[in-house]
């Protein structure tokens, strides 16, 4: 498995797992002052959710916080669905160990989010209620488009919450010390907590409180490290140059990805994965109005690119310059404790001794707790409103009824990921990732821009291209190395190249276009009717 | 879905005045996206020059500069093209 594709599972916020094993003995954990940090994150939280759990009791509450969160606030929160434990240790650890390619794993979703604020957010605003299969099926035919928009979204949803838990399962075994199975355990218990009480109000207020004790702690982590060198980052850069094994080339592209087609695929499918994620975009509903969710992107655009600047340029290289001498931190083989994950915490103990380092174990467990609480919002709705009340119940259902089934619905979610967490445990979950970003931007991404886009989009044309996009994108992981060979064994891959998003996204807007141009059906002079009516007009 | 009508000529205008305005700006985002993309993927040694303080670090910080710009002159150009004072059509 490349570096490239084990990032993968870290921008899923999954670590991963072949560095963490409970057997070993991986890093000195935050057990002590980390506890009582862990014990307050999990108070605040549940304070949270009560407040919020006395705020949420229609549909419009618990699906969108009943459109009364700010759009800084909002940005926010979108900002702290990406940056998570995959920014705080995973892009810290990649940069430290290969430097400059990392960064496009930063690029990528501030791009997304570009393309969010100028392509997706007013229209989607507009049109849809409370999900992104809202919006997608406003101009075609109801019942097929919302029953296979909801099940992509599921998939997308399901494997991201599964490739979470299996890698803070991992991340929190490590850092302080629980089993893998108790791990799971108790953020899947939470998780369930705050979804179920206090719908996206709570999950919207973990995450923003999380977000700003995150911004807090790495501007201070940043200036602590630059106060080391003198506020001289010239001169910590030569240092660097001089300590790590690549020399001047970690400044240099090269150390990450090797493969230009591998590259190309890798930043489509991050973009456009992005683009089309349904925890991300269901963020949209939940502002006031449509300039509020423009704004609240924008937001989130420069938080996330402000805390990845201090990680990419100041905290991840400086790391590397403060620890690289320091035998206290590195195993009998002298490599790093705990893997290249555990860079931050071994930088937090270095610049704020034990104290620091609980309270950034606690930081990162708080980070894993909000991001799975919003996927499991996300899934949790598209079955109870995309699939019950508008594909089953065809709008015919009580507020009260809906959203009891939501709670049921998020029960049911967080169980099963849940369960396939603990199954999983012991897998190379690397193809997970992947298929979460290959999925979406093979499936949803294509049927949401071409919805708002183009006039000529039938229900036909997106529940076969689409369809064939997921088969694609699904097949191709299967028959790549990722899967192929490092889990069935085989000894060359039948599709070379870990990401098939370069294959998988022209096929599936291919498919799309060509068989809605086909399509001369009643039903597809409507879709353009609606189209005319309530986008251009 | 229930989904009414919006009304008159001047919105229409603005709605796909907006419109136009996104694509041209998502357009660019993605250009300056990919270039770099491509330049990382088949041109490397160019990134390379100047280490430490490289031209690919020069271009990152353009990159995450033209985000910044792009979004608040996009911002500003849709509010004044009438964003924000439609309602929720649903």
């Amino acid at each position: 498995m490349s570096l490239a594709h084990k990032f993968l599972i870290i921008s899923a916020l999954s670590l991963a797992p072949s560095s963490v094993s409970a057997a070993e003995p991986a890093a000195r954990n935050a057990k002590g002052i980390g506890i009582v940090f862990f014990v307050l994150v999990v108070l605040v939280s549940l304070a949270i959710t009560y407040w919020s759990a006395r705020r949420t009791k229609t549909a419009d509450e618990f699906y969108r916080a009943g459109g009364k969160i700010t759009g800084f606030q909002n940005g926010l929160a979108i900002a702290g669905d990406f940056m998570s434990a995959a920014t705080l240790l995973g892009i810290t650890g990649l940069v430290y160990m290969t430097g400059f390619d990392t960064i496009i794993y930063i690029l990528a979703p501030l791009v997304g989010m570009s393309v969010i604020v100028f392509l997706i957010a007013e229209p989607f605003r507009e049109l849809g209620r409370f999900t992104i299969t809202d919006v997608v099926s406003f101009r075609l035919r109801e019942q097929p488009i919302r029953i296979f928009s909801a099940i992509a979204s599921l998939f997308v949803v399901v494997l991201y919450l599964v490739a979470q838990l299996v890698g803070a399962g991992a991340l929190i075994q490590l850092l302080f010390g629980l089993p893998y199975i108790a791990a799971v355990f108790i953020i899947g218990f939470l998780m369930m907590i705050y979804v179920v009480f206090g719908g996206m109000t709570a999950t919207t207020w973990v995450q923003i409180t999380k977000a700003v004790i995150l911004i807090f702690a790495l501007t201070f982590m940043a200036g602590a490290v630059l106060a080391r060198f003198d506020f001289n980052l010239t001169g910590m850069y030569r240092q660097v140059a001089d300590a790590h094994p690549l020399g001047v080339s970690v400044f240099e592209p090269g150390g990450l990805l090797k493969d230009p087609i591998s590259t190309l695929s890798l930043a489509l499918a991050l973009v456009f994965g992005f683009v089309g994620l349904p925890h991300v975009l269901m963020r949209l509903y939940t502002v006031p109005n449509a300039h509020e969710a423009r704004r609240s992107v924008v937001y989130s655009a420069g938080i996330f690119g402000y805390v990845n600047v201090l990680i990419f340029f100041i905290i991840a290289f400086g790391a590397y310059a403060l620890l690289a001498d320091k035998p206290e931190y590195r195993d009998a083989a002298g490599g790093l404790l705990g893997g290249s994950n555990m860079v931050a915490m071994h930088l937090a103990e270095e610049i704020g001794g034990e104290a620091f380092l609980g309270f950034m174990a606690a930081v990162a467990f708080a980070t894993i707790l909000a991001v799975v609480a919003g996927l499991t919002i996300a899934g949790a709705s598209a079955i109870s409103h995309d699939l019950y009340a508008g594909a089953i119940k065809k709008g015919e259902v009580s507020e009260q009824a809906e959203v009891h089934v939501s709670k049921i619905a998020t029960v049911g979610v967080s169980v099963f990921a849940m369960a396939l967490a603990v199954l999983f445990e012991k897998q190379n979950i690397a193809f997970i990732a992947s298929l979460v970003f290959a999925i979406s931007a093979s499936t949803t991404f294509p049927l949401l821009i071409l919805a708002l886009y183009w006039r000529g989009l039938t229900t036909r044309g997106a529940v076969i291209g689409g369809s064939l996009g997921l088969v694609v994108a699904v097949s191709l992981i299967v028959l790549g190395p990722a899967v192929w060979v490092g889990i069935l064994g085989a000894g060359k891959p039948i599709f070379p190249y870990a990401y098939p998003g370069i294959v998988s996204i022209p096929i599936s807007f291919a498919a799309i276009i060509l068989i809605s141009l086909l399509d001369k059906s009643e039903d597809a002079k409507i879709s353009k009717e609606k189209f005319d009516r309530y986008l251009l007009s | 879905m229930n989904v009414e009508r919006s009304t008159g000529k001047g919105f229409a205008a603005s709605l796909q005045y907006r419109r136009r305005l996104g694509v041209r700006f998502a357009a660019i985002i993605l250009a300056f996206y990919f270039g770099f993309s491509a330049l990382l993927a088949f041109f490397p040694k160019f990134l390379a020059l100047g280490a430490p303080i490289s031209i690919g670090f020069a271009l990152i910080l353009i990159h995450l500069a033209a985000v910044v710009i792009l979004n608040i002159t996009y911002m500003n150009a849709a509010k004044s093209a009438g964003a924000g004072e439609t309602s929720n059509r649903q």
